[in-house]
């Protein structure tokens, strides 16, 4: 678990849980929770679309952005958060 | 959308079999809703972790590399030269400080002489005169390296957090010293100092700063030439004694310090003159703040001694610096104005221990 943003809108934690010896084949879970501060709600997304968050932060850092430019990036991921999907 | 869902439900439920219905009738609601993005309440203390405060930032926004012409030199406003420091530098001086450099008590140098007939003749991009910094004296100090180490830090740049090393490797003749830091899976610097040692302590020979998305741009220290050359511009800068690259101050400093702390009380000043890859070198002067209790992941530091940068022209970086003297005053939190804009860079000692 490792803190990797943290501004007045949101932390972002990455979740990284090794393949360990008691693991069974490549199994690799992690990913990142996103806590947005006012809504006070979390998601936790892995797999592709953890992947996909990295990249967009990747591409945004070469740009040198403002604090403001990253939280509405991940604002755009936590939207998910506000509708809670039920599923069968 | 939950109406939706609801319906969808309702419409299940009424597809069964009378008896498999509910018995004690509960809403059309599934009783556990399988979420497969999970949300959760949180509830009362949102976020326990603090914000570092930025908002003192000085923004100093680095330049790519300026020349000056020799023609902008003479509209430049000029400080007035303390009679010391009128002699202009030659190469001649340059053997004479070398000789004098074991000396304990710094020999105070001109970097560059005010604009005199003599300075001018010569061509404005080989002197450091041509970076504004006209007058300013670059002493030879004694210095006392620390051993070879390995520092992890914690990196903060804005809102974001990522991890740093320092790692610096001292041999009989020559060291090598790098630093690299990266947040989110990307490198956000990197940078390589490699060189050797004289009597003005560092001696660099190479400097190699890798960027993101950039090539590596590199300084080359000329040392049988007495320049200093780069990858990237086609310019080159005189090689001063004590000339440092921009990675390659981390280590001075302290060493600096190291070798006499009880001359750097609060007020007291370090002058060093820096190269960096992209053809500018300046005047860098640290000015001692004082000593600081400060807490770190690595655990609290009592007596830090702060030094810090002031910016003192446009396109200057702003430093502040932390340094420990329980571990040979090397750098346990270092704060550095962006180089492109944006936020400061700040690194914060996590570990300190042999490479």
């Amino acid at each position: 678990m490792q803190m990797l943003y943290n501004s007045d809108s949101f932390v972002v934690v990455m979740f990284d849980v090794p393949p360990g010896a008691d693991a069974q084949g490549p199994l690799r879970r992690g990913g990142y929770e996103i806590v947005d501060k006012f809504a006070r709600k979390e998601i936790f997304i892995e797999g592709a679309l953890a992947e996909r968050f990295k990249l967009g932060v990747q591409a945004l850092m070469e740009s040198s952005p403002s604090e403001e430019e990253f939280d509405e990036y991940i604002s755009g991921y936590t939207m998910l958060a506000q509708q809670p999907l039920l599923l069968h | 959308m939950l109406a939706l869902v609801l319906g969808g439900h309702a419409l299940l439920l009424g597809d069964l079999p009378a008896g498999h219905a509910p018995s004690n009738s509960v809403p059309a609601v599934p009783a556990v809703p399988v979420s497969v993005l999970q949300t959760r309440h949180i509830v009362a203390q949102p976020v326990a972790f603090s914000v570092p405060s930025t908002s003192a930032d000085p923004v100093s926004v680095g330049s790519p590399a300026v020349v000056v012409k020799v023609s902008d030199l003479t509209v430049r406003p000029v400080r007035p030269v303390p009679a010391v420091l009128t002699r202009p530098v030659d190469v001649a001086a340059d053997t004479a400080a070398a000789r004098l450099a074991r000396v304990a008590e710094p020999v105070l140098m001109a970097a560059a002489a005010g604009p005199s007939a003599e300075s001018q003749a010569s061509a404005a991009s080989t002197s450091p005169a041509s970076d504004g910094d006209e007058g300013v004296a670059v002493p030879v100090y004694a210095t006392r390296l620390p051993p070879a180490t390995r520092m992890q830090y914690e990196l903060r740049r804005g809102a974001l957090r990522g991890s740093g090393q320092l790692v610096w490797l001292p041999g009989e003749a020559a060291y090598d010293l790098s630093l690299e830091g990266s947040a989110f899976g990307a490198m956000l610097i990197g940078q390589s100092s490699r060189g050797g040692f004289d009597a003005a302590g560092m001696a660099p020979l190479r400097f190699l700063d890798r960027r993101r998305g950039r090539d590596a741009q590199a300084a080359n220290f000329q040392r049988d030439r007495n320049k200093v050359t780069f990858s990237g511009p086609d310019t080159h800068l005189a090689l001063l004694p004590g000339t440092q690259d921009r990675l390659s101050w981390m280590l001075q400093l302290p060493a600096i310090i190291e070798a006499g702390p009880a001359r750097f009380a609060p007020g007291a000043q370090i002058t060093l003159f820096v190269v960096g890859a992209r053809g500018e070198g300046s005047v860098w002067t640290f000015e001692v703040v004082g000593r600081e209790a400060i807490d770190l992941p690595a655990g609290p530091v009592t007596g830090a001694l702060r030094l810090k940068r002031e910016p003192r022209k446009p396109y200057d970086t702003a430093i502040e610096v932390w340094l420990d003297p329980a571990r040979h005053h090397l750098p346990v939190r270092v704060r550095q104005a962006a180089s492109q804009g944006g936020d400061a860079t700040e690194f914060l000692l996590r570990s300190l221990g042999p490479p």
